[in-house]
């Protein structure tokens, strides 16, 4: 498929801060894209330059071919959802939903139809005469997408969409979006430092860092090939061994480890990073030390293991399995199984 | 008092309402009563437009805290101060004095009261608010009227109803801007009074409390209930 958003070389900056630096990205039609990373990395501004909120110091943004940076905000065919919600409080649930259709001069039939169809999809029809006031996050939540979506964008900005709300209603809210983004067919674009979000309604992850992308790529090519060292450690639960690179085998405090096959030279500085589900315990391992402490996670836990390196070795373990605290694990797994990144 | 029968303002001798009728037939003070209105309601629009604009400027475009002193200054310095530096101004501009300088005057300090308020109100309320309506596709004026405006009505209203009890019983200022032939009623009151204190001044007294009163209580239930949303 084409790209549908084509973000080339964007720059911002404020003051000292480079907020966006050369950042491209190609966003493909009907895409459920996450923009992820630590606060601070450039991920919002991004978003809210796409919305017309920001201006860019350099670069061009084009949507189906056509500028989409010389348009101004209240003429883009695209939407923004707040990360505070940004409801009116002086208007009720139906009239939020309703101002963006009213500002196109839409008929009044055909504006009650469009609302009460999106307040039935989001289930909030029965709410339609509150005030934001008398609403929980959730719904408040609900009615900001609905009234995103009302106005039916070519692409759907989501700023952190789920950050308000506690964990069982957010992960309702993950399988809800993702049925919207489906039966609307509009391109989503959200934004969010919470990597297990992003990797598990995403299609495709842009990992930024410091103002540039680290890395585009599906969550599952993002977490079995992260490309450098920040994406490996970011990127789920991991174990990360910084040494010197030998012929097979890596060097780290003094004890090898075994390498996949790698193109990096003997002698330079690489981090080896291993699964803590591909670790398995054993009777005799390539490292081994004492347990820590597990934590419980329901189905599974993780082991931390002292082997003698700067951080606890974590193991992902079997319920029936976990060793008692205090004993000693040893620890192996297969070389091919580990990911070799060079250090820079 | 107000309701004495006797002439002299401080003795009791029964219960009479004969100081109003002498109120309302007494062409003097009717006309500084009119002339205090108009004073009062154009001080408060005026005002109000002004002082709104300024807050927005200062809270959205122009973020200068020496601005935002200077803006509120009118509301600090001395009235007596106030009066003579605009006597002198109006006086070396060659304006004539009259109902127009009382009314700039009274709008120049009612200004900096409302720009306090409204500031006060824009920085509780959500910028993004302004933004989601632009987002929406609403252009820069109709943001303003449909969401700025209504988010911080309670403040207007309680600013207006300020303004207009400031400049209803304002003295200092209009003594020294107005011309002669246009009295407001501090200034009919205060000539009254330095021929003694009469029973209607007891009664004009009264009306202007009573005025003032409904009008600040107008203003604290209109805060309340729109708070309440």
């Amino acid at each position: 498929m084409s790209s549908f958003l084509n973000i080339a070389a964007v720059s911002k900056r404020y003051g000292d801060v480079q907020a966006l630096d050369n950042v491209s990205i190609e966003i493909r039609e009907n895409e459920f894209f996450a923009l992820l990373g630590p606060s601070g990395c450039g991920k919002t501004t991004l978003l809210r330059a796409l919305a017309g909120l920001e201006s860019l110091d350099s670069g061009v943004v084009t949507l189906a071919n056509e500028d989409l940076l010389s348009v101004p905000a209240n003429k883009r065919p695209v939407n923004l959802m707040f990360q505070s919600y940004a409801l009116f409080p002086h208007l009720n649930v139906y009239d939020n939903v309703a101002y963006g259709l009213r500002r196109e001069k839409l008929d009044k039939v055909k504006i009650e139809q469009r609302v009460g169809d999106v307040l039935k999809t989001v289930g909030l029809i029965d709410q339609k005469d509150r005030r934001p006031s008398q609403l929980s996050g959730g719904q408040m939540q609900r009615v900001a997408l609905a009234r995103a979506i009302v106005k039916r964008p070519k692409i759907l900005l989501l700023d952190e969409p789920l950050s308000a709300l506690d964990k069982k209603v957010r992960s309702e809210m993950q399988l809800e979006l993702k049925r919207l983004q489906h039966e609307a067919g509009i391109t989503f674009i959200f934004v969010t430092h919470d990597q297990e979000e992003a990797m598990s309604i995403a299609n495709r992850i842009a990992l930024m860092d410091k103002g540039k992308v680290v890395q585009i790529a599906t969550p599952i090519e993002m977490y079995s090939a992260p490309k450098t060292k920040f994406v490996a450690d970011f990127i789920g639960t991991s174990n990360l061994f910084a040494g010197a690179l030998a012929s097979g085998s890596i060097t780290v405090k003094g004890k090898s480890l075994p390498t996949p096959a790698t193109q990096l030279a003997a002698g330079a500085k690489a981090v080896l990073v291993v699964r803590p589900e591909d670790i398995e315990l054993g009777t005799n391992g390539t490292i081994s030390g004492k347990l820590v402490s597990s934590n419980f996670y329901g189905g599974s836990s993780l082991l931390f293991v002292d082997c003698g390196f700067d951080q606890l070795v974590k193991v992902s373990c079997a319920l029936n399995q976990v060793p008692p605290v205090g004993s000693v694990c040893h620890l192996s797994w297969n070389p091919s199984d580990s990911i070799l990144l060079a250090d820079a | 008092m107000s309701f004495n029968e006797s002439d002299a303002p401080f003795t009791w001798t029964g219960f009479s309402t004969k100081w109003y009728s002498v109120l309302v037939n007494s062409p003097n003070i009717m006309e500084g009563f009119k002339n205090t209105l108009i004073v009062a309601v154009a001080t408060t629009i005026i005002s109000l437009v002004l002082g709104t604009l300024l807050a927005i400027g200062l809270a959205r475009y122009q973020k200068s805290s020496a601005l935002e002193a200077v803006a509120l200054t009118p509301a600090i310095f001395p009235d007596l101060a106030l009066a003579i530096g605009l006597l002198a101004l109006f006086t070396s501009l060659h304006i004539t004095l009259g109902l127009h300088s009382v009314i700039i005057s009274h709008a120049l300090f009612c200004m900096a009261f409302i720009t306090a308020i409204v500031r006060g109100r824009l920085a509780q309320i959500d910028s993004s608010l302004e933004e989601a309506a632009q987002d929406l596709g609403d252009s820069p004026v109709g943001t303003f009227f449909r969401v700025t405006l209504p988010s911080i009505k309670p403040a207007l209203i309680a600013g207006g109803l300020l303004a207009f009890t400031l400049s209803l019983d304002e003295f200092v200022i209009a003594f020294f801007t107005n011309g002669p032939s246009t009295p407001t009623l501090p200034i009919v009151i205060y000539s009254m009074v330095r021929f003694g204190v009469s029973p209607e001044i007891n009664a004009l007294a009264t009306v202007v409390l009573l005025i003032s009163a409904l009008i600040v209580t107008i203003a604290q239930r209109n805060v309340k209930v729109q708070d309440q949303i």
